[in-house]
Formats: C-alpha cells, sequence, structure tokens
C-alpha cells in the first residue's frame, strides 16, 4: 500500500509542476536552467559574466538588469549578470563546478551566505535531505491546500496554474530575479513604516559571517584558483531595527580574507533598508530589490578603485 | 545518535536483523555491545562512567545480598555514594559552587554533561536498593546486568526501569514475533509523529519568543507558553513512545511513561500520569523511606506535627525532582512550584468541595471534570515557564507580561518563526494528536470493532507515515530531555 500511494504521489507531483509554491517552482527552473546550460547567451564572453549566489534574500534582492545598467557606465564593455539565488540554499561549491563542466562559468561571482556556519552535510547527515531523496513529493499536500486556496483570489485553479507557467517565463526572462508575491500580506506588497518583530535585536551587531574555514570554503577556493574566478564577499540586507547598523566597512571580515586574493570584501557585512522596502519581515519589494541591487553595484565599483579587483 | 534520524533508522534495521538472526544465548551480548556503540556516538570516553556504575552496582548487589546485618547498609550506602557522587561531579558540581559562592581558589571541573546521567543512575540505584530490600535476587549475569544499565532503547532518556522488570526479561531473550512488530513500530511511528510533525514545529515559535520575550505580547507569550506544554509532552512522550515500540520490536516490555497527563484533574494526578517512571522512583526510594503520608504510623490530619512532617515530605521530593532535572534554579523553582500546588490542593480540598457544592458542580460531573482539567493544566503551563525558561529573570519577566495578555498580539504568532502555513497547521495539530491520544486510551465500540479489520488498520497506518514524511520537520532536533 505504501509503495502504490508512493507511485500516486510521484505521478501527481510530476504532472503538476506549477501546483508548487512561486519560490519552489522558481528553484526547480533555475535547476533546470543550469542542467540544460542556458544561463548566459553564447555571445557573452566569461569575461563579462556574473553569477550571484545566494538564498531567498537574494533571489527576491538582485535584479540582473539594474545591476548590469548600473556598472556599466564605470566599465568597458558592460556585463552580463545571472541571479541564482536560490531558496533554503547555502552551498555553491556544487553549482560552480557543475558550471565549470556545462562550460557557463563566469569569472566574477557575488557571494552573501556564511559559508562556515552551514557546511555541508554527508547525505546520512542530512535527513532533510535523504527524506527529500526517497519522497521528492514531499511538499506536494502542502502545496495542494495553498494552491487550493489561493486559486480562487487568481481567477481560478487552471488560470493559477497557467500563472505559474508564467511566473517561470518571468523569472528567466529577467535572469533570475523572482519577487514572492504569494508570501506578502500587506498592501501594496509594502511593510508599514512602523513594523517591528519579538525577535529584532536592534541594539545587536550581526556577527560578521565571512571566515575562511570549513569545506565550503575550501572548495571554493580551490575552484577560484582552478578557474580563475573572483569572489565578492557582498552585504546581504535587513529591516532598519532588526539589527543595529553594520560598520560601513567589515574590515574584520576583510581582515580575515586578506590572505586569499581571490576574494574581495567590498562594504559592511549587511545594508538596512526601512521596512517600506520589504514586501514581508525577511525579503525585499521590487522597489527595494532596485535599491538593494544599486548599492551593490556602487560597492563594487567603489572596490574596483580601492582593490583594483573591480569588474572590468 | 537520536531516534529521529536516518543513522539510527539503520542502526536499528542492522540490530533488528541480526539480533533475531542469532542464537539466543548471544544475543544478550549482541544487544550489549550495540547499546555501548549507541551510547558511543554521543561520546567515547563518557562510556566509561557507563561501565563504572555497572560494575560498582553489579559487585554492590552481590556483596549486599551477601552480607548480614549493618553490613548491608554500608554496601547499598557506599554503592549510592559512588552513583550519586559521579552525578554530582558531572551535574551538580559547578552548580552548587557558584549557588553556595564558595571561594574561587576552590577549583571545580567543568565537564560536558554525559547524556542521560541521570537516568541511568537513577535505574542502577534502584537496582541496589530493590537487592538491598529483598524485592529482586543480586543479578550474578555481568552481561545481563550491563544490558539492563545500558539498553539502547532507554538508556539516555528513560523510562527508568527497575530491576523487577527488565532483569528477567533480559535472561529470557524473546523469539521474533510479528505481531510485536507491528505492534512495536506502531507505538514508535505514533512517538515520531509527534516528535517530528508537532513538538519541533512548535519548538520554533517556543524558541523564538523564549529568546526574547520582552518583544511580544502577553497573548503571544500565553501562546508559546501553550506551546511548549505541548512540546514537551509531544518531545518526550514521543521519545518515550519510540523506546517503548523499538524494544517491543527486540523482544522487551518497558514500563509505560505516559498516561495522558493533560487530562488530568488535579497536579496530584498530573504526576500520577506525567514521567511515570520518574515518580514512582522518587515514591518508592524517597517518598515512602521519608515516611510517605503515614508519618510516623499516623496518617496526615492526625495532628499538625504529621500533616507538617509530609509537608516537608512532598517539598523534599519535589524539590529534588526539579534538581534531577537540571542544576539550575530554574528547574528548582519548577519543582518547588509543583510542590506548593500539592500541598496547596490537599489544604484547600474541602473548601474547593463545598465550593464545587454551591456552584452547582456538583450536579453536572463532567462539566467539573472538566473545569478541573482546564485549571491543572493552567497550572502545570505557567510552572512549565520556569522549566522552558534560560534564567529566573527571564521566568519573571515572562510571568509578569502573561498578567496583561490581551488579543491585540496574537497576529503575531504567524511571524514568530514559523510560515503561516506550518503555524494553521500546528494549531491543528496539536487538537489533533491529543484527540487520538484520547482515542487510543477510551476507543468506542465501534472503533474498536473497525480497528480488527485490516482494511481499516492498514491505510491508517499508511496515513500515520505519510503524515511523518509530508509534515515531520527533520532537522536534528534533539529531545528535551536528553540534557537530564
Amino acid at each position: 500500500m505504501l509503495a502504490v500511494l508512493w507511485l500516486g504521489f510521484y505521478v501527481a507531483w510530476r504532472n503538476l509542476p506549477y501546483v508548487r509554491s512561486g519560490a519552489e517552482t522558481v528553484y526547480a527552473a533555475k535547476e533546470a536552467q543550469e542542467r540544460e546550460g542556458r544561463l548566459f547567451p553564447a555571445s557573452v564572453p566569461p569575461s563579462r559574466r556574473v553569477v550571484v549566489f545566494g538564498n531567498s534574500k537574494v533571489l527576491t534582492g538582485f535584479v540582473p538588469a539594474v545591476f548590469d545598467a548600473a556598472v556599466f557606465d564605470t566599465s568597458a564593455g558592460g556585463v552580463f549578470s545571472v541571479n541564482m539565488g536560490k531558496p533554503d540554499e547555502a552551498h555553491f561549491a556544487k553549482d560552480i563546478e557543475f558550471l565549470a563542466r556545462s562550460h557557463q562559468l563566469p569569472s566574477r561571482i557575488l557571494l552573501t551566505l556564511p559559508w562556515s556556519k552551514t557546511t555541508p552535510k554527508p547525505l546520512l547527515g542530512d535527513d532533510a535531505s535523504v527524506v527529500g531523496r526517497l519522497f521528492p513529493f514531499k511538499r506536494l499536500p502542502r502545496d495542494l491546500i495553498l494552491f487550493s486556496a489561493l486559486a480562487p483570489r487568481h481567477g481560478g485553479f487552471l488560470n493559477f496554474y497557467r500563472f505559474g507557467e508564467t511566473t517561470v517565463g518571468q523569472m528567466e526572462h529577467d535572469r533570475g530575479w523572482y519577487f514572492i508575491e504569494g508570501q506578502s500580506h500587506y498592501a501594496g506588497a509594502r511593510l508599514p513604516d512602523d513594523f517591528h518583530l519579538g525577535s529584532d535585536r536592534p541594539n545587536a551587531v550581526d556577527d560578521p559571517a565571512f571566515v575562511p574555514a570549513g569545506a565550503e570554503f575550501e572548495q571554493l577556493n580551490m575552484l577560484a584558483e582552478r578557474y580563475q574566478l573572483h569572489f565578492y564577499l557582498v552585504p546581504s540586507y535587513h529591516r532598519t531595527g532588526e539589527l543595529a547598523p553594520s560598520p560601513l566597512f567589515a574590515s574584520t571580515v576583510a581582515e580575515r580574507m586578506k590572505g586569499y586574493p581571490r576574494f574581495t570584501v567590498p562594504g559592511p557585512n549587511y545594508f538596512l533598508f526601512p521596512p517600506r522596502y520589504f514586501s514581508d519581515p525577511v525579503h525585499l519589494n521590487p522597489q527595494g530589490a532596485r535599491l538593494y541591487t544599486q548599492e551593490l553595484a556602487r560597492l563594487i565599483a567603489t572596490g574596483a578603485t580601492l582593490t583594483g579587483q573591480g569588474l572590468p | 545518535m537520536l531516534f529521529n534520524t536516518t543513522p539510527f533508522a539503520l542502526f536499528f534495521l542492522v540490530v533488528v536483523a541480526i539480533h533475531f538472526a542469532l542464537p539466543a544465548r548471544f544475543r544478550g551480548w549482541f544487544l550489549l555491545a550495540a547499546s555501548y556503540y549507541f551510547y558511543m556516538c554521543w561520546s567515547i570516553p563518557y562510556i566509561g562512567i557507563i561501565v563504572a556504575i555497572t560494575l560498582i552496582d553489579f559487585v554492590a548487589g552481590i556483596a549486599i545480598e551477601n552480607a548480614r546485618g549493618g553490613t548491608r547498609r554500608a554496601y547499598l550506602a557506599a554503592s549510592i555514594c559512588c552513583n550519586f557522587g559521579l552525578l554530582f561531579a558531572f551535574k551538580y558540581a559547578v552548580f552548587f559552587t557558584e549557588t553556595l559562592r564558595l571561594p574561587a581558589t576552590l577549583h571545580v571541573p567543568q565537564w560536558v554533561l554525559p547524556v542521560g546521567i541521570s537516568f541511568h543512575t537513577f535505574q542502577a540505584v534502584s537496582y541496589t536498593f530493590d537487592v538491598y530490600r529483598g524485592k529482586v535476587p543480586a543479578e550474578r549475569n555481568l552481561g545481563v546486568y550491563a544490558l539492563y544499565v545500558a539498553f539502547f532503547p532507554q538508556m539516555v532518556a528513560g523510562p527508568i526501569e527497575r530491576p523487577g522488570n527488565l532483569i528477567p526479561q533480559l535472561h529470557r531473550p524473546a523469539p521474533f514475533n510479528s505481531a510485536r512488530l507491528i505492534s512495536g513500530l506502531r507505538t514508535a511511528l505514533w512517538g515520531l509523529i509527534k516528535k517530528t510533525v508537532v513538538a519541533d514545529l512548535a519548538a520554533t515559535v517556543v524558541n523564538s519568543v523564549y529568546r526574547n520575550p520582552a518583544g511580544y505580547s502577553g497573548a503571544m507569550l500565553w501562546l508559546a507558553a501553550g506551546l511548549f506544554s505541548v512540546q514537551i509532552y509531544c518531545d518526550f512522550s514521543g521519545y518515550s513512545d519510540i523506546a517503548v515500540g523499538t524494544a517491543r520490536i527486540l523482544g522487551y516490555d518497558l514500563t509505560i511513561n505516559f498516561r495522558q497527563p493533560y487530562f488530568a484533574r488535579s497536579t496530584a494526578e498530573f504526576w500520577r500520569r506525567w514521567h511515570i517512571s520518574l515518580s514512582t522512583w522518587f515514591r518508592d526510594y524517597v517518598y515512602i523511606p521519608l515516611g510517605g503520608k503515614h508519618v510516623g504510623g499516623k496518617h496526615v490530619g492526625g495532628n499538625h506535627g504529621t500533616a507538617w512532617r509530609w509537608c516537608i515530605n512532598i517539598a523534599v521530593v519535589f524539590l529534588l525532582s526539579g534538581l534531577w532535572h537540571g542544576a539550575s534554579l530554574t528547574f528548582v523553582a519548577w519543582g518547588a512550584l509543583h510542590g506548593a500546588y500539592i500541598l496547596f490542593g490537599a489544604w484547600t480540598r474541602p473548601l474547593r468541595t463545598r465550593l464545587a457544592a454551591q456552584c452547582g458542580l456538583g450536579e453536572f460531573p463532567r462539566i467539573h471534570a472538566k473545569v478541573q482539567i482546564v485549571v491543572t493544566n493552567l497550572l502545570v503551563t505557567v510552572a512549565w515557564v520556569f522549566f522552558r525558561a534560560p534564567d529566573m529573570t527571564a521566568a519573571f519577566t515572562m510571568l509578569q507580561r502573561l498578567m496583561a495578555p490581551g488579543f491585540s498580539g496574537l497576529a503575531e504568532a504567524f511571524t514568530a518563526g514559523l510560515p503561516q502555513f506550518e503555524m494553521s497547521f500546528l494549531l491543528l495539530a496539536v487538537p489533533a494528536v491529543f484527540g487520538v491520544e484520547y482515542l487510543r486510551q477510551n476507543p468506542p465500540l465501534g472503533l474498536a470493532t473497525a480497528w480488527e479489520r485490516r482494511g481499516f488498520r492498514w491505510p491508517v497506518y499508511a496515513a500515520a507515515v505519510y503524515t511523518v514524511v509530508f509534515f515531520g520537520v527533520f532537522n536534528r532536533m534533539e529531545f528535551i530531555y536528553f540534557q537530564f
């Protein structure tokens, strides 16, 4: 009986890809893009390619078109960036290896996540991953319930299903940027100005997360050397009041990274933006995403002047 | 190795397969080796403590049985001193040094607390006590005794077994039995549901609120306090169910540790249903030796002197129970509060009976019972605040803010660490779990008859398995009671 049910769930899951949450559909679509070698047009040489890796904050916060436009003036030839932020993802070495194998490597990579805090686990050390592999349809009931709840607000089941399909198309058009609209419960996808949470720590500066240690870092460093990549450890973002402001330059982190010439630390540990730029307590809305991307571009451009390691 | 992880599932599969493939005379030794391996997955050096406790009490048991008169008592005292000495050194030395503000020159090493030390120490002590009292014979087979102390399903978080229950079973390994397999799997699966689907989900909200109680509204703190009641029950009883289920598959029956404690009508009844193996341990080895309720041969209520002695007995038992849980003032306060509940309950019983009669509740015993259940749960939930809070200041902050609840802050529930779907699911899963628990204990006739049919039973099993798959949290959250 368990096997028959497994088969039934699997068939349903395979055949209904767009009932999944937007973020999950986007994750699957990005994996497919990577697999099929569709990240960069063939006309864009590796020297102009930029990839930003990260979790859902990057997914919703980095707009490639805005970044390209912002850094174009400071460089010759411009860049072509791709947002590879994926929900709940913290390890990128395997993605970079994959890009190398499929001849899609960029020359510059922007990272936001603290790899040393999230060392990749062996398969048996990661139960969620084991369950996910044994039961790829694990989230199917959750997705179906949410889909059924949201469908009436989106013109019915069929329209909502098509909307999922369109979302993926839009995400691919926007080179990986995706606004998680479904997660926002606030008018105009904008938090009120006085928004705060009980878990906020407005007097605490978050500990600098980048430490050159751990299996993931060793792997990234090795890949940087082997493929002549350059990594930028760029700031993530939080709401104003969620944490105390970070110092303008993450000098502690930069100090730690001194022995690694292929890694540049161009700015603070994180940016703070007012709540109105957020669509939910964690993620930026489109307006916030543009602001964050412009800030990153500004940092990279300044970094180019400061360190001579900026974008071409 | 946690029960709710892939390595344990693989370990258990291998153990079951080899266990039943071996001739009966080797099974005990194999289970002992497996149990030591299981413990060494946490710490290799600390297996030395298990071996030390085993050897001390094995020798003490035989010595007590062979000795006469005062020598028996001396052996018992020596065994207890060794057991509690180890427990004190590892668990309480730093706490007492800091609390009593002993001079800094008195250097007390801060060791990592061995997993489950309170459980196997108490289990070992119950053996020497029972041999001393002549309730069980001293065990002459070191392998059997070592397995009694270290049997892996229950060695790190109970149930605290008595020698009279477990040792005879260890002498007669049961053959493979498919009915026991199914029953064991069913019990373990239910434990897994409680742990992964409810407790670990509730933990996210509880942790988020307890990290900063001052940042949340009173209503939200009530929700977190209530969810912690649910979390600790589902976590600990979930662990106990997995322990009982896995042991049953291997052919051994462990003590039932919980009997729907949140359906208790008084705190005294709560303690007859919650962590039964610990509360009966304190009853048999502390409370009754102190005189229990019949102090000096007289029942409480006979005169003021005996009543005071009984109060002191209750206070001692509950303070020790609090201290057993952890070397912290919050646990002592939690134990003291429960002791106070019991004493206050006994003191006000005639008054409450009169009050209930005047309110007319005596005419409606079912409504009266429900009122009592609600009040008991409120008292228990408030006490859990001390158990969960990181320190006394946080506990008092929490209690202070609980006094001004209001409902305006309840919307925060959906931003307290869990996405909206998971939070809604949790709020539905909690009554569902308690409903199933109730039905398991009190099945209506129709359900009991339907349960006899495979066509009803197997879909329920399949639904249970997929409930874990679909809604379980698999991020290796430790069981709360492992810290004790």
